[in-house]
């Protein structure tokens, strides 16, 4: 339930530009999906988000503040599970508990961390194994129970289902949505990043496209509780259908675009090296 | 019994060779020398004589050890992990990290000597440093390269100093560091001959040293084999103890 306002919102690694000026705001209790292609500036954006990596105080508020490092009220799901491999599943999730609640003792924390497991259709069984003998779709299920576990108003999630299986990551996308739909007036705000087009349809209220590096939001699009998406209809419905090659066209435009403006970088290097060769050939001409 | 031969009857086999190959070298075709290289047979029959001697320097030598190492492994631990956590402090002092490691710790006994108040003072010292400088560069290492992704969760999670040391940092860097606590082990068995070579009355370096003095070189086979098998039980609970921590690692 926090709002996210981006005012120009720069960033760059080391000089080179990653964000180049991004103007949004996100209301509360928004699921916002952010799209774009790799090297955009998705994953720097979420990390700027959650205190990550430091930002102008003035270009990124949360809840009205600016971001000035982590913060439990940020959790963050990474891509690749992010659980301590030597604590066991539910460990991971009790001491996130522990950090939040520090008045609860150890059977309360196991308790509702218990309770999230089973919320995402984990047995329980799993809680009390170690990671490594976890499949990947029950490691991302903990690492999303966790995020949930600390019922932040903002919720950040990294391409959290890339790595998964269709079918694993089409049941994670009905979990997520379930949670977060089932908390009707106070629904966190959700930022999630991929770079699948059904998801972001599947999965958002609002959809925010990147261009390149340095990225700008060159395509929004919002729904209605009665315009959004469905998976059976995700498929079928003409006006998705629309969206999706129109989002589709547009993020392939830029690759298009990418790619031409490397071609050009190219060619204007080759042009300075054949300079460069003919003086050479030039200067050892007088030479002999 | 069977699971015994499983996971221990291929080591013994190994070891009953090399015995055999001894006793042919020895015993049978008498190829090296007997005075050197005395009859296993006969170091064997020592045994009931010796063993309380033995006994008396496996106490001795313990003392020494023990000190030193878990000396070695909280401050080189502790040391270590600070450095590897403060990239400032570990370029200014790298360079004498580098140079002081490199000193071989024997050369150091006169000035181990000169420095602390008793012998065994400074037999602990020099064990220690041998320790001290592998687990140091080992544990410096390890916490450079944690995976900077537990260290970003653990910041989601705004976790304080000390857990985020002991609940992340520690465990994240913890199958290297058990590596360096490994070889700083033996180096410290290596160490502590050097060390019972002065001022020590007993010790297990002390027995082999002071029958070596006599050219007793039955007794000092048999001080090498007893030292050879606390060695690997000692470095065979510290496998127990590693396994143990290291249980959410793949090999493990």
């Amino acid at each position: 339930m926090l709002e996210v306002s981006m005012n120009n919102l720069q960033f760059a690694y080391d000089k080179e530009p990653v964000l180049g000026g991004l103007d949004y705001q996100a209301k509360a209790g928004k699921f916002v999906c952010f799209l774009g292609q790799s090297g955009c500036g998705k994953s720097t954006l979420l990390r700027l988000v959650a205190g990550l990596e430091k930002s102008n105080s003035e270009q990124l508020l949360v809840g009205g503040k600016p971001v000035t490092g982590p913060s439990l009220d940020r959790p963050m799901v990474f891509q690749d599970y992010g659980l301590f491999p030597w604590m066991t599943a539910g460990e991971n999730i009790c001491l996130a508990l522990k950090q939040k609640y520090k008045d609860w003792d150890k059977h309360k924390r196991r308790e509702v961390a218990l309770e999230w497991a089973k919320n995402l259709g984990l047995d329980e069984d799993l809680f009390d194994k170690l990671p490594m003998n976890l499949s990947g779709g029950q490691r991302q299920r903990f690492a999303v129970a966790r995020a949930f576990a600390l019922d932040a108003p903002l919720l950040l999630m990294d391409e959290p289902f890339g790595a998964l299986d269709a079918v694993t990551k089409a049941l994670l996308q009905d979990t997520v949505l379930d949670l977060w739909q089932k908390e009707k007036e106070n629904r966190k705000t959700i930022f999630f990043v991929t770079h699948s087009v059904d998801e972001a349809l599947l999965l958002a209220t609002d959809i925010v496209v990147l261009g390149q590096a340095p990225s700008k939001i060159i395509y929004t699009h919002s729904f209605t509780d009665e315009t959004k998406p469905k998976r059976e209809t995700l498929y079928t419905d003409p006006e998705v259908l629309n969206l999706r090659n129109l989002l589709t066209k547009i993020i392939n435009d830029e690759i298009v675009e990418k790619a031409r403006r490397m071609k050009e970088g190219k060619a204007h290097a080759n042009g300075g090296i054949s300079k460069a060769k003919k003086s050479l050939f030039f200067l050892r001409k007088r030479a002999i | 019994m069977g699971q015994f031969i499983k996971n221990y009857g291929s080591i013994i086999l190994i070891g009953i060779c090399i015995l055999i190959a001894y006793i042919l070298l020895t015993d049978v075709f008498g190829i090296l020398s007997s005075f050197l290289f005395p009859s296993i047979f006969d170091v064997i029959k020592l045994v009931p004589d010796y063993i309380s001697e033995l006994f008396t320097g496996l106490k001795s030598s313990l003392y020494l050890l023990v000190t030193a190492y878990v000396l070695a492994v909280i401050s080189a631990i502790a040391i270590g992990t600070l450095i590897g956590l403060k990239s400032g402090l570990r370029k200014n002092v790298t360079p004498y990290i580098n140079a002081f490691s490199a000193i071989p710790v024997p050369l150091l006994t006169p000035y181990a000597i000169n420095l602390f108040p008793t012998f065994k003072a400074a037999s602990i010292f020099l064990i220690w440093l041998a320790a001290f400088w592998v687990i140091l560069g080992t544990t410096i290492g390890a916490v450079m390269s944690i995976d900077k992704r537990y260290l970003e969760t653990a910041a989601t999670l705004e976790m304080p100093g000390i857990e985020k040391l002991f609940k992340i940092i520690l465990p994240a860097a913890s199958p290297a560091i058990l590596v360096g606590c490994s070889i700083a082990l033996t180096l410290s068995f290596m160490m502590l001959a050097v060390a019972e070579m002065f001022g020590a009355t007993s010790g297990m370096a002390y027995f082999v040293q002071y029958y070596s003095d006599f050219a007793r070189f039955d007794l000092v086979m048999l001080g090498f084999l007893f030292t050879a098998a606390v060695l690997v039980f000692i470095m065979y609970i510290f496998d127990k103890i590693k396994h143990r921590v290291l249980h959410w690692t793949i090999n493990n």
